[in-house]
């Protein structure tokens, strides 16, 4: 068995990095696939195991905990001597020296998050409506966020986290295309799977 | 006072999902933590360096990936002043060729 004694310190900034990246992935994850349960309830007009208002809470709670560890997330590795982002490495897609184009893609993530998540504070100045159909796109943001995890995570092929991600990352990517679907059906007035109408023949 | 008792309802429901995420930080920071301690680290493997061998993270940090920093340079003490002298291109890199000029082409018509 291989173990080597490792000094810590050094690393405490990275290893801060990659947990709060691996926490912002699955509460953004759960965070999602609430949302998305939530619009299913509203459209449905029923109440599932809790009330629209519960899954909204919690909803909300996670999704401002998911933009603290993105904030983190980034913000850690300015700690890291080893990596030295800078605040532009953090901050500007494609100026970080390591795995530019995935890092980026990170980057685009969170800010696209943020934007659409802290939207729901100027919902009234905004507008329901305008508001509802702008905050669809957060799930563009997340798959985002997804690929960033997977192309440019540390972690990203251990067999932990994989089992963890899966674990947030699927349920939610397969209510999000049931969701999509809706979408694409209403979009292209495909006709829904209802009995067909039987012609009655006139004599 | 039904209202009041909904918003104290929904509070503890906000409340709780904080505490989850945070203690789901809290796990996945003390997973790595023990993954490094142990030599199980992604990156620094089972072949890091003891801590007495670790002078700084440039040392002891080895990335998979492609874009990877500079490694340090190979240092020559010079017998006569003791002081060192930086070697360029004996890190184990090639040394990289003299730029030829473009060939010059002539185009007959």
């Amino acid at each position: 068995m291989a173990s080597a004694t490792v000094s810590v310190g050094p690393h405490l900034f990275w290893i801060t990095s990659r947990a709060a990246g691996t926490a912002a992935l699955v509460l953004s994850s759960i965070s999602l696939g609430l949302g998305l349960a939530v619009a299913r309830q509203r459209r449905a007009g029923r109440g599932g195991i809790g009330t629209v208002a519960d899954y909204r809470a919690v909803h909300e709670a996670l999704a401002l905990s998911t933009l603290a560890m993105v904030a983190l997330h980034g913000m850690a590795l300015l700690g890291d001597r080893w990596l030295d982002p800078g605040v532009a490495g953090i901050a500007v897609p494609l100026v970080s020296p390591y795995r530019p184009a995935w890092t980026a893609i990170g980057i685009v993530g969170g800010y696209g998050l943020a934007a659409l998540g802290l939207s729901y504070f100027a919902r009234d100045w905004i507008g329901t409506a305008r508001w509802r159909s702008m905050h669809r796109f957060t799930a563009l943001f997340w798959l985002l966020g997804v690929a960033h995890s997977i192309g440019s995570g540390t972690d990203a092929w251990r067999a932990w986290f994989l089992l963890v991600a899966a674990s947030a990352v699927l349920p939610s990517a397969v209510l999000l295309l049931g969701r999509v679907g809706g979408w694409l059906g209403s979009a292209l007035d495909l006709p829904r799977s209802e009995p067909p109408v039987r012609q009655e023949s006139i004599r | 006072m039904r209202v009041s008792a909904r918003r104290r309802r929904l509070g503890k429901l906000r409340l709780r999902a904080v505490v989850l995420s945070l203690a789901f930080f809290a796990i996945a920071w003390l997973l790595l933590l023990g993954q490094l301690v142990s030599g199980h680290d992604p990156v620094l493997g089972s072949g890091s360096q003891s801590s007495a061998a670790a002078k700084s993270p440039a040392d002891t940090r080895q990335r998979s990936s492609g874009s990877e920093p500079p490694t340090p340079q190979s240092v020559v003490i010079d017998p006569a002043t003791g002081e060192a002298i930086p070697q360029a291109g004996a890190s184990g890199a090639a040394p990289q060729p003299t730029p030829q000029p473009p060939p010059v082409t002539t185009s007959t018509s």
